[in-house]
């Protein structure tokens, strides 16, 4: 319907993006038959139930992972970092196995595979200035030559999100806005140029229009940096705005994925149709007729 | 709306703590005071005996009234009450100091090691610290002052602590464990940090207002620990604390023979003592445990 | 919530003299008017002066209409609600304005603002109720949902004790839930049921308005498409006027009759939805409505024939 407005510089850049792109460094990430289980006996939970997808390097793509809350995708997110130990299964990067990697291995990693979080408050340690966050990722995970170079860098990569340095650097997290403290995570981003970024909900807590801003970034280091992204979320539209893929989780199992605009266009799984059908179309005209009846009780 | 309204008011926070708790602020006030008494012994020591020791036995004629030679009158051994008071609050404090660091310690050890990596660690540490938070402390106690004549103050603290630490590993695992899960400390690990690392620079300096609490708590029960011991007449020889002075009022029956400030004085001190401690950890939990903090804007 | 609400109301103990129930301009109003609030100010005092929260909103709203009340967050839309149900805290204070409200039981008209002690308490549910955002801090974790309904109804209505058994199972039924939740406690349900409760207590006694304040926000957003044909439902059977509160422009699009849009405490736009929609004639407005991407497929319909059976996650 109403297409983004820089869709078509998105696609333009695509083809300058294959081109670009380092030779070689094609080490993509598997989720191989991940369950994950909690708790035990009657009580436990299939949080995640027998899930595979792959993420390419190659070309540059945004994923998305659709589902409600409890349907397993937040906990996918966190496999997928290394970050849970998934009860069954693999996610392996490069062909090796994220828990199992040795220290240069898990360097690697680290540096390619980096996270947006949900909570743009949770994510800053309450007790340092925001800088930290860029100066322990210059640290660990990058090879800048000196301080100069890395202040350079750091400041660079809050432009590039369109922050001023000055209003950000050397505030403590509380001095700044949800959607300030989600795009440093962005800068940060852009400072490390990980091939990979894992986003669990990354704007369920923002506005409406800083949400669109937030996408954009996302969409603007997929072309120009080549970063695929897996992106977790539960809004359809987030969805729809930034294109690429989807693959719809319901309890833990993905039951329908493909390219966004064919899976939206003609959605093959009844669940998938559900969550196209419930989110509300801003427009009075288009109300919903139908009633639908999701079998709640109990 | 929240983080709007509650930018400014946290922004003066770090500074404006004191005026804020006046909890806190009378509780530091006096523990101040308390330590001013205790270090001005030497002083008071010079002033009253001119050079001599005034707490040696028959350096002055028994139970004198008080006086302003003698503001607070002499003991059953003529000795002056004021300088021995002093000198007790001093020995109160330093037990309390060694407890309430030796139980701070091994409280902060093991509530991290625990609390942080969980699973096996996690159930002995809890296990061992369960028990011995039921064991009933004041028989071992008097059993264990049994045994110990003649020790120094040091090991009289180190003695106290034995029972304190459990308190303070108890307050410090449960902040750990809600810590522990935040997103902050996910975005280190993805950073590459290391375990101590993380326990180091993320988890303990949150936690410093809860390892106080800790540490005033420890302190405050090993101090009246040690005077419930001394008070019937099982305290170690050699550490004349406020207990001790409370004992000897006791057991001379000071307070018929008129020298009422031998009694009534180290009960007033230790009044103070517990209110101080008290006062700063009830002071230091309403300003850190938001549950406690009575206004949020809306 | 219910304890909220009482603590609130138990605080204020004297029975206002100047209550200012009698409206001069009274005899002139328009009989559709529930509510009428004029010149409302609302400012919190921080460390540096005040902070201007709601500044000057005048809002008339409707018998029996859904007024939705969009703003993104920080636009003074909760605090306002806040203001009106009497629930504002401390640091904030109404710096003026009022709020006439013209419930059937006192059809003369009581400034809300104003009022305290017993009429305030006698008001809230009975004439003016809440809808809160759905979370476990709104029910009363250690109490089944029968008490819970119990508690408020015979607070405020304590002669209806004997109807109890018959009203409790028909106010769940009339949200969609089984009677049997009564039975239940508060985190058995999941999190449309729970609001689904909140709405059945919302209605217990028959209220003339209904403040809604983001009830849908932390639900999914199937749950949520039921919760919001519910409160339609609501509407229609019951007559009762709702103010919706959302930043979800497309929640608006659905329900509302009439939306008015807040920017920085200020009222910039009020009008018929359809209006508000298709002529925004604020900037402001039309920027809100843009930002949100829309759904290429936002005309599927669920498929008539089969019916979908996914059942709400328990977290």
């Amino acid at each position: 319907m109403t297409e983004p407005a820089d869709a078509k510089a998105v696609r333009a850049a695509e083809t300058a993006v294959a081109a670009e792109a380092p030779d070689g460094a094609g080490a993509s990430i598997r989720a191989e038959h991940l369950v994950q289980r909690f708790g035990s006996g009657r009580g436990a939970v299939l949080a995640v139930d027998d899930v595979s997808f792959e993420l390419d390097r190659e070309p540059a793509r945004i994923v998305s992972l659709v589902g409600q809350s409890g349907s397993g995708k937040s906990t996918i997110a966190r496999q997928v970092l290394g970050l849970q130990r998934p009860t069954s299964g693999a996610v392996t990067y490069g062909g090796k196995d994220v828990l199992r990697l040795n220290r240069k291995q898990r360097s690697e990693f680290r540096r390619n595979v980096q996270p947006v979080f949900q909570d743009p408050y949770a994510i800053f340690n309450p007790f340092y200035r925001v800088d930290r966050v860029f100066w322990t990722a210059v640290r660990k995970l990058t090879d800048l030559p000196n301080k100069r170079a890395a202040d350079e860098a750091i400041r660079d990569s809050l432009r590039a999100v369109k922050l001023q340095p000055e209003s950000v650097l050397g505030r403590y997290p509380h001095q700044l806005s949800g959607g300030q403290r989600q795009r440093i995570m962005l800068a940060r981003i852009h400072l490390l140029r990980p091939q990979f970024v894992i986003a669990d909900e990354p704007t369920s807590m923002l506005d409406a229009q800083t949400r669109r801003g937030f996408l954009d970034i996302l969409q603007d280091f997929r072309v120009r940096y080549g970063i695929t992204t897996l992106f977790i979320t539960h809004d359809l539209s987030s969805v729809h705005y930034l294109g690429g893929d989807i693959m719809v989780i319901n309890k833990g199992r993905i039951v329908e994925q493909g390219a966004v605009a064919e899976v939206m266009a003609a959605p093959s799984h009844d669940y998938t149709r559900l969550l196209l059908a419930s989110v509300p179309a801003p427009d009075p005209d288009q109300r919903w007729t139908e009633r639908i009846d999701i079998g709640q009780i109990r | 709306m929240t983080t709007t309204l509650s930018a400014p008011k946290r922004t003066a926070g770090r500074l404006s703590l004191l005026r804020r708790s006046p909890k806190l602020t009378i509780g530091i006030l006096l523990i101040l005071l308390l330590v001013a008494i205790g270090l001005s012994a030497p002083l008071v020591a010079q002033a009253i005996g001119g050079g001599q020791d005034p707490t040696e036995t028959a350096a002055f004629p028994r139970w004198l009234k008080p006086s302003g030679a003698h503001p607070l009158g002499t003991d059953q051994y003529g000795r002056d009450i004021l300088v021995m008071v002093c000198r007790g609050v001093l020995v109160s404090l330093q037990i309390g100091a060694i407890a309430g660091l030796v139980s701070t310690v091994i409280g902060v050890i093991v509530a991290f090691v625990g609390g942080y990596l969980g699973g096996f660690v996690d159930t002995v540490l809890s296990f061992f610290t369960s028990i011995l938070l039921v064991v009933p402390t004041f028989p071992l106690l008097i059993t264990l002052s049994a045994y110990a004549k003649e020790v120094t103050l040091f090991e009289v603290g180190l003695m106290l602590s034995i029972f304190s630490w459990p308190f303070a590993a108890r307050t410090i695992r449960s902040q750990v464990l809600t810590l522990r899960t935040r997103a902050y400390v996910d975005l280190a690990k993805t950073t590459n940090s290391r375990d101590l690392e993380i326990i180091f620079k993320e988890l303990l300096p949150n936690l410093l207002p809860y390892v106080m609490v800790g540490f005033a708590t420890s302190a405050l029960g090993s101090i009246f620990g040690l005077i419930g011991l001394e008070v019937i007449g099982l305290g170690p020889a050699g550490v004349i604390d406020l207990g001790h002075l409370i004992f000897v009022a006791i057991s001379t029956g000071a307070l018929t023979l008129g020298a009422w400030p031998l009694f009534v004085v180290p009960i007033i001190l230790l009044t103070a003592l517990f209110a101080g401690l008290n006062l700063i950890n009830i002071g230091l939990e309403e300003v850190y445990n938001p549950r406690l903090r009575s206004v949020s804007g809306v | 919530m219910s304890d909220a609400l009482t603590t609130t109301a138990a605080a204020s103990v004297s029975d206002g003299v100047a209550t200012g129930t009698t409206d001069p301009a009274g005899a002139g109003r328009d009989l559709d008017v529930i509510l009428d609030i004029a010149d409302l100010s609302v400012a919190y005092a921080t460390g540096s002066g005040d902070l201007v929260a709601v500044k000057d909103v005048n809002l008339q709203v409707r018998r029996g209409e859904i007024l939705g009340i969009a703003g993104e967050s920080g636009s003074g839309k909760t605090t306002m609600a806040a203001t009106l149900l009497r629930l504002l805290k401390k640091p904030g204070r109404v710096s003026g304005g009022t709020a006439q409200f013209f419930p059937g039981s006192a059809p003369e008209g009581v400034d809300l603002l104003a009022i305290t002690g017993n009429r305030l308490r006698r008001l809230r549910w009975s004439s003016l109720s809440y809808l809160p955002q759905g979370s476990m801090n709104s029910l009363n974790p250690v109490a089944r949902i029968e008490r819970q309904f119990a508690d408020v109804i015979l607070e405020h209505a304590p002669k209806r004790k004997a109807e109890l058994p018959t009203l409790i199972p028909r106010l769940l039924q009339q949200v969609g839930l089984d009677p049997s939740v009564a039975r239940s406690y508060p985190h058995e349900l999941s999190g449309g049921m729970r609001q689904r409760v909140l709405m059945a207590i919302a209605i217990s006694l028959e209220p003339d308005l209904i403040v809604a304040d983001e009830p849908t926000t932390a639900l999914d957003v199937t749950v949520q498409r039921v919760i919001l044909q519910t409160l339609a439902d609501l509407s229609r059977d019951s007559g009762v006027t709702i103010i919706l509160i959302s930043h979800d422009m497309g929640v608006h699009a659905q329900l509302a009759d009439r939306v008015a849009v807040m920017l920085d405490g200020a009222v910039v736009e009020v009008g018929e939805v359809r209006q508000v929609f298709h002529q925004p004639q604020h900037e402001y407005t039309r920027r809100l409505i843009e930002s949100i991407p829309k759904l290429a497929g936002a005309a599927v319909g669920v498929n008539a024939g089969h019916p979908v059976a996914t059942g709400e996650d328990d977290r």
